[in-house]
């Protein structure tokens, strides 16, 4: 149930501007990774550097079917 | 209901259809100004950092039109049409080269809005001005201290559009570009650009009925999209309601700058000099190249038959183009 953790953490960001500066400052992907874990636990939202790495592949494929 | 969420300091990077209806893709730019040649190629860069892919805001248009309310952005000094293939990217990029310039060139969402009511049934022009509006002014947020101005370099296509643009932005003088048609030919049969595919645009704009598309040659579509194209430049030059100049690309390394300070007002400064120098040495859409003339080797590469539609079709356009424009420029 970790993506789903990881669902329920990213709509938190997207209502906590300062957790969106704590992700938003991370100088790569691997320090992103590491911050959103720590961020997710502290907030009782588990999940796996997988978890986040399939909701970035995700990401991709919908920004990339989604042009007019 | 749609809950609009604080969209402090995030930009409208895409509109999509949901359900038939726009809805707005917000990406936060963070302090990326667009630099890059395109509007995409900016979005491109920052959607490598996984949060600005993760993390982004949807909402509906009326929210996008509630934020210009509140927030409408910097003022639009200029507009840029063009022809496609003729230096437009080198206008982008030398007016970007100032720091106090927000540039948007050919910035998806705006075509998106210019385009609605091809997708969503109903949508008028009223609304399609509504929504330019507030596309521009959400993407024309001052994000630095210096930036206080916006210009929008639009796609080629988007003169045929030129009247409803005006009523957008009424009084921002605006600029069309266009290059010998056997060159412009050239360019696209090497690699050809969206519109010079049926599909994008509306017959109707082209002069033509749907059924004349089916079966035409591609390189005798394109060359009546082209002509089209100037046509409408040309037309909306003679229409004008605000200061307009007509430019032929050979006119832009020789005499682009003053043309620009003129028609936009510039007011350049010491610092400006070294940094508009820099872009005209470069190659616009590729900037780690040198700029090099290209004409020759344009007209040297189009097929005959390419050289032949473009005769039939660019060259009357071109000639009246040019004939428009050595009669001068008259402030309306």
């Amino acid at each position: 149930m970790s993506a789903e953790a990881f669902e329920r953490f990213r709509l938190r960001v997207l209502e906590d501007a300062t957790l969106q500066d704590a992700l938003r400052e991370t100088p790569d992907t691997p320090a992103f990774v590491a911050r959103a874990i720590q961020l997710g636990a502290a907030h009782d939202c588990h999940f796996s550097a997988e978890d986040i790495h399939e909701a970035l592949r995700a990401a991709r494929r919908d920004w990339r079917q989604r042009w007019i | 209901m749609d809950m609009t969420p604080d969209l402090e300091g995030w930009m409208p990077a895409r509109i999509h259809l949901d359900g038939g209806q726009p809805r707005v893709d917000w990406c936060h730019l963070g302090g990326q100004r667009f630099t890059e040649p395109f509007f995409n190629e900016t979005l491109e860069r920052r959607l490598r950092h996984p949060f600005a892919l993760l993390f982004r805001h949807q909402t509906s248009m009326d929210a996008l039109v509630a934020r210009h309310a509140a927030k409408p952005g910097l003022p639009v000094r200029g507009l840029v049409f063009h022809m496609s293939r003729c230096g437009s990217t080198l206008v982008a990029q030398l007016l970007a080269a100032l720091p106090r310039h927000v540039v948007l060139s050919e910035a998806g969402p705006v075509d998106t809005v210019l385009r609605a009511h091809q997708y969503v049934p109903g949508v008028t022009d009223t609304q399609r001005i509504e929504w330019l509006r507030a596309v521009v002014g959400a993407l024309g947020q001052q994000r630095h201290p210096e930036e206080h101005a916006v210009f929008l370099k639009l796609d080629a296509w988007h003169v045929l559009e030129l009247p409803l643009l005006q009523r957008a932005f009424p009084g921002v003088p605006w600029m069309f570009l266009y290059r010998d048609p056997v060159e412009v030919m050239a360019s696209h049969q090497n690699h050809r650009g969206a519109h010079m595919l049926p599909g994008l645009l509306n017959p109707a704009h082209l002069g033509l009925e749907p059924g004349q598309i089916a079966g035409m040659p591609l390189d005798e579509y394109g060359a009546r999209v082209l002509a089209a194209i100037c046509e409408a430049g040309l037309q909306g030059y003679r229409a004008r309601t605000a200061q307009a100049r007509l430019m032929d690309y050979r006119q832009l390394q020789p005499e682009g700058l003053r043309v620009l300070t003129e028609l936009f007002a510039l007011e350049l400064t010491d610092e400006d000099t070294p940094r508009l120098r820099d872009v005209l040495e470069r190659n616009a859409k590729n900037p780690v190249l040198p700029f090099e003339d290209d004409t020759e080797e344009k007209a040297r590469r189009v097929s005959s038959h390419g050289r032949a539609l473009a005769e039939q079709w660019g060259r009357p356009i071109h000639d009246a183009l040019e004939a428009e424009r050595l009669r001068g420029d008259v402030v309306p």
